[in-house]
């Protein structure tokens, strides 16, 4: 059987630690081992087609003919159509996840840099969890895979026994996930194993749409297109400025996907929709593994090729009433880059006509497009309750009749039932949704880079700041997001409920001023290991959501303030108030709250709320600064609202409390 | 194009969705073209062309239980629960509507006019008053779209649709039946006057 060419083993020096072996008598550069001297060493060398992908690095294959090119002639033809892909693979890849683009990196001070040199981090850093290489090494664990003679003899036998990128990517995730994808600062921030994957993946994309024909000489076509260097068909990598702008031959396609749907959930089955749009999500990315750069449950996001039709794509999604919100991007390989479309659009909403200009000479386009579910001109009444989009069906149940239409009903109808335990009913409850906002996630993602470029003192802060790309720090922090969700049920299993066994984001428990309190502790818990660093404020990409009502009260509403959570933490007691918080407050407030400050609260919040002025429960609070200490405490400290204190106070401390309005 | 805008006041008004589950009536936070239509065809006997929008921060969403009334058995059915909107602090909603100005509908018709919009009528809701009337003649800019408006109705308002999210708006045909029209909902991206756009855009048509 003819070996695969697993381009994800190209960046497999990585995982050797060079500093194990003596660098001069190794004559040991870079990470890849194309000048590698086996003969000398009487190690064997690799024969397979992925062996090959060691020459990816050699930066003379760019501008020359892979089939005259002098560079080329070291690689036999039958290989070269795959490096040639390989190697637009790991620049996209690159220009798509990686953080930064080649620029060169000074300190700002010479004698700084020479320090600076010695102490280079070893493993990943992440931007919201600075510490998670130390704690990962304090546990034992180190980031390379190889670290001896015997490992580089194994390094080599891998790259001809591996037989599949699974094999690779399972085999090593240990180390992939600890090795940063460039060592060097500020680049040490996205983990080798997303830069790996998604140049596999880019590559098995180019590889299955592009026409190889070996005739006379070896040509590579795309979209009617054909090339034979790497920069003509990437063309230049800058978007502004007078160099390196020129068009590039081949064109390709970033679309961000955000999955959404017009129901509105009547019945509690109804939240069946959700397990149906995960399980759809799921097939998607099975399907389309290779297009999907990554993913969570109601966002995809994919590099594409010119022509792939994306209705075709996402039919099962809109067959089963789903609509496709699409930020679209068509741009050169040498430009596209995940937050294109933001650059694009702010250039032009800006009027910058030095980017405008050159964007444009190279045919770059945005479009926002919406994916609909074939949809009549008109529907004779009943039109159904749940989706309004389709005729509805006359339904009964506990002699209360619904118009349904046959998908919602199917539905509603499958998969397992939740019900409350009996012993709820009658009694309050509480139904919590954690969000990620993949919106937020970018822009938390840049100022985070923004702050921690600062931090290095780099003399071209600017333009390292404005070039940074952020899809491969995104893919990390939705693994991590992930983790954090599977190791709040790992410890609130007992307490709260999942209603939809398999989906994570969403929970139900029965209200208690304690239970209220333990889940709020959990999460803090369970953020504070997994996002140390990421603030918790209202500029947080994750926040929880917490909307107590009475066992009766309609589920579409609870979902109605699920879906635009304002800050961290959002509690909403229905009909009565809603309050968001951020992870000091909390804090602040768990610890501090004293429980003979109520009266006093209800005065400041009824002086709040006639007044709307700050200056008049100041007053107030200065006026009981003795008795009230705690309060006046907290608000001198962190200047929460005395009608945020109260509201916090009441649903967590008072039980009777919670019914006043 | 030319419009009229009204600023009205509003006591407290339910502009409803469908009902949920026979007992739950949700309220929408936009004022379609239906029931514009339907709200000065019943006061004015015109066919009139607008869509409204409320202004933020005046209402809040409250709920109003009651009893339909069967006449036949004189009995009431299951109570009802309809969502609706009501003002913040003690004060009016506030709201604009925008009307297509031609020959026929001039500013002169909607002058101290009082008349009633949404459902619930009988039971006090929807109550409205045009205090202020301008004439405006918006430029047309790209955009999200901040109202609710049937698909054939677009080219009446200048909306050139580039990319829909369609939904359903009811279209009475007399006073006890109709059927749903096609209808292009917020957040399409449109070409518009800029007053029924929430937030302008560049993207490529």
């Amino acid at each position: 059987m003819k070996k695969e060419f697993v381009a994800e083993l190209h960046d497999i020096g990585k995982l050797f630690d060079k500093d194990s072996l003596d660098p001069k008598r190794y004559k040991l550069k870079g990470h890849t081992f194309e000048e590698f001297d086996f003969e000398s060493f009487n190690i064997k060398k690799p024969t397979s087609p992925s062996w090959w992908a060691q020459y990816h690095h050699k930066e003379t294959l760019d501008d020359e003919d892979l089939n005259t090119g002098n560079s080329w002639r070291d690689i036999p033809q039958e290989y070269r159509p795959d490096l040639f892909l390989l190697i637009l693979a790991d620049h996209l890849a690159s220009s798509i996840s990686r953080a930064l683009p080649r620029l060169p990196l000074r300190p700002s001070n010479k004698d700084e840099s020479k320090d600076k040199s010695k102490g280079e981090p070893e493993g990943v850093l992440k931007l919201w969890n600075r510490k998670f290489y130390e704690n990962e090494k304090n546990k034992g664990k180190y980031w390379a895979a190889f670290k001896s003679e015997e490992d580089l003899k194994k390094l080599f036998e891998i790259i001809d026994t591996i037989t599949s990128p699974e094999e690779f990517l399972s085999q090593y995730n240990e180390y992939l996930i600890l090795t940063p994808e460039d060592k060097y600062k500020p680049r040490n921030i996205t983990s080798l194993y997303t830069h790996v994957e998604l140049v596999g993946k880019i590559y098995r994309v180019l590889k299955r749409h592009c026409e190889i024909k070996a005739e006379n000489a070896l040509e590579l076509k795309l979209n009617e297109e054909s090339v034979k260097t790497i920069k003509d068909a990437e063309g230049g990598n800058r978007t502004e400025g007078n160099q390196n702008i020129e068009k590039g031959k081949w064109q390709a396609r970033f679309v961000k996907c955000y999955i959404k749907y017009p129901h509105s959930f009547v019945r509690l089955q109804d939240i069946n929709l959700l397990v149906k749009r995960n399980k759809l999500a799921e097939d998607f990315v099975a399907k389309y593994k290779d297009y999907v750069m990554f993913h969570t449950s109601d966002f995809i996001s994919l590099f594409l090729p010119p022509g792939m039709e994306l209705k075709e794509m996402f039919k099962d999604c809109l067959d089963n009433g789903f609509f496709i919100e699409c930020i679209e991007t068509i741009a050169d390989l040498g430009i596209l880059r995940s937050n294109l479309d933001i650059k694009v659009i702010r250039a032009r909403e800006n009027n910058k006509s030095d980017i405008t200009k050159v964007l444009n000479s190279r045919n770059t386009k945005v479009y926002r497009k919406i994916l609909l579910p074939e949809m009549l001109d008109k529907i004779v009444s009943p039109i159904c309750d749940i989706c309004q989009f389709n005729p509805g069906k006359e339904r009964m149940k506990e002699n209360i009749k619904e118009w349904i239409c046959d998908k919602c009903y199917e539905v509603r109808e499958c998969g397992e039932s939740f019900k409350y335990p009996e012993e709820w009913q009658e009694h309050k409850i509480v139904w919590f949704k954690f969000n990620l906002d993949t919106e937020k996630l970018e822009n938390w993602l840049q100022k985070a880079f923004e702050e921690y470029i600062d931090s290095l003192n780099i003399n071209n802060a600017q333009t390292l700041k404005h070039e940074f790309r952020s899809l491969a720090c995104q893919s990390d922090f939705v693994r991590d997001y992930k983790y954090m969700i599977e190791a709040f049920w790992d410890k609130a299993n007992g307490l709260a409920k999942k209603p939809i066994s398999n989906y994570d984001e969403l929970g139900v428990f029965l209200y208690s001023g304690e239970n209220v309190k333990k889940i709020i502790e959990t999460f803090l818990e369970v953020y504070k290991k997994y996002f140390p660093d990421c603030e918790g404020d209202y500029l947080s990409p994750i926040s929880l959501s917490l909307s107590i009502s009475n066992v009766k009260y309609p589920i579409r509403e609870h979902f109605r303030y699920f879906e635009s959570p304002e800050g961290f933490l959002n509690i909403r007691n229905q009909n009565i108030f809603h309050s968001s918080y951020d992870k000091n407050e909390i804090e602040w407030l768990k610890s501090n709250l004293q429980p003979k400050s109520l009266h006093f609260l209800y005065k400041l919040a009824s002086i709040y709320e006639k007044t709307k002025s700050d200056i008049s429960f100041i007053v107030e609070i200065m006026d009981k600064r003795k008795s009230q200490q705690d309060i006046s405490d907290l608000y001198s400290k962190i200047k929460i609202p005395p009608e945020k204190i109260l509201n916090f106070y009441r649903i967590t401390e008072a039980e009777n409390e919670l019914h006043k309005t | 194009m030319n419009f009229i805008k009204l600023n009205v006041e509003i006591d407290s008004v339910i502009i409803g969705e469908r009902v949920k589950g026979g007992i739950y009536r949700p309220c929408l936070e936009t004022i379609p073209s239906s029931t514009i239509r339907g709200a000065f065809k019943n006061f004015l006997g015109l066919e009139i062309n607008g869509v409204g929008i409320f202004v933020k921060y005046t209402y809040r969403i409250k709920d109003f239980v009651y009893s339909v009334k069967d006449k036949f058995l004189e009995t009431a059915k299951m109570p009802f629960v309809a969502e609706y909107l009501s003002p913040k602090r003690n004060s009016k909603i506030k709201a604009e509507i925008y009307i297509v100005k031609n020959n026929v509908i001039s500013s002169k018709l909607f002058k101290d006019l009082e008349f009633y919009l949404g459902a619930l009528k009988s039971k006090g809701f929807g109550k409205t008053k045009v205090i202020e009337i301008e004439e405006i003649s918006p430029d047309i800019k790209q955009g999200f779209l901040n109202v609710r408006i049937y698909e054939d109705e677009c080219d009446k308002f200048n909306i050139t649709v580039i990319s829909p999210i369609y939904g359903y708006l009811f279209y009475p045909t007399d006073m006890v039946s109709g059927f749903y029209k096609r209808a292009v909902f917020e957040n399409s991206l449109v070409k518009a006057p800029e007053i029924f756009i929430k937030e302008e855009t560049f993207y490529d048509e």
